[in-house]
């Protein structure tokens, strides 16, 4: 069987977070988009107002004010970004940045609707039969690779495919993230709860490896 | 949500008060918490972004 160099993979992988954020401007979580989707199935679409960026701004600025009291700036809504009061001598502060203009150079993107999320799980799946395609393992099969799992499964492998299939959507969930969103995207960013989450998962995974033996 | 914060100062001030301090004061954390679903337009203290004009609605 071939596997991707580990070099070439981690490379495609970060190269896949990267694009994925300069393109939707947002963080990748395979499971939250899951979980997204399955609420919009529970609980139908939330009405997301129609805004433009000015209008989303005031709203942020008015939020802002209304939770943290009156902030010089955050009223002034009159004056064209860039041309507002001079600067604070807090140059951190919230009334400071509210003079600034949305970052142009950052993607501006909507919330994501139901068809943005299908899309995304159509690709995960295109994206990987496309990458087993490339390392010549396209063979479809009801059981693992593992010659240990096999053995220990049995005809019972699909089903114990499944039962695991829901045992990590449970994890995940309990997790609050799973391998790309912790691993990925967490670990990236030094997020301890990612960091901590990461190496339980790499650790299970590789006992569990061990445990089934060589594919 | 993360995208409406390009004002690195207003995000600061949510984040202190409601990701690193009391966290679980944050609507939008105890709604993960309790499975329901969160808007994209909802504040950590539970007001949802409304266009200008009109009054924020507070959801609690």
């Amino acid at each position: 069987m071939n596997h991707w160099s580990w070099w070439l993979s981690g490379l495609g992988l970060a190269s896949v977070m990267v694009v994925h954020w300069l393109a939707t401007g947002r963080l990748m979580a395979v499971s939250g988009r899951i979980t997204a989707l399955v609420n919009r199935v529970r609980f139908g679409a939330s009405e997301t107002p129609e805004m433009t960026e000015q209008e989303l701004l005031e709203a942020v600025r008015m939020a802002t004010t209304v939770e943290f009291g009156e902030l010089e700036a955050a009223t002034d809504s009159h004056n064209p970004p860039g041309l507002g009061p001079e600067k604070s001598e807090a140059p951190d502060s919230p009334a400071d940045d509210a003079h600034q203009e949305l970052n142009p150079a950052l993607p501006q993107m909507g919330p994501r609707t139901t068809s943005h999320h299908v899309f995304f799980m159509v690709a995960v799946a295109v994206g990987g039969l496309l990458a087993a395609s490339l390392g010549g393992r396209t063979t479809f099969t009801w059981s693992l690779a593992s010659n240990g799992f096999r053995d220990f499964a049995g005809n019972l492998s699909p089903v114990i495919l499944v039962i695991g299939g829901a045992l990590v959507g449970f994890g995940t969930r309990m997790a609050g993230g799973c391998t790309s969103g912790h691993g990925l995207c967490g670990v990236s960013r030094f997020q301890p709860g990612s960091l901590l989450a990461t190496a339980v998962f790499f650790s299970v995974g590789v006992g569990v490896s061990l445990l089934l033996g060589p594919s | 949500m993360y995208p409406l914060f390009k004002l690195a100062g207003i995000l600061r001030t949510w984040q202190i008060r409601y990701c690193t301090s009391d966290y679980h004061a944050c609507e939008r954390y105890r709604r993960v918490l309790a499975g329901r679903p969160v808007p994209p337009e909802m504040m950590p203290n539970g007001t949802l972004l409304k266009q200008p004009g009109n009054k924020l609605r507070v959801v609690k």
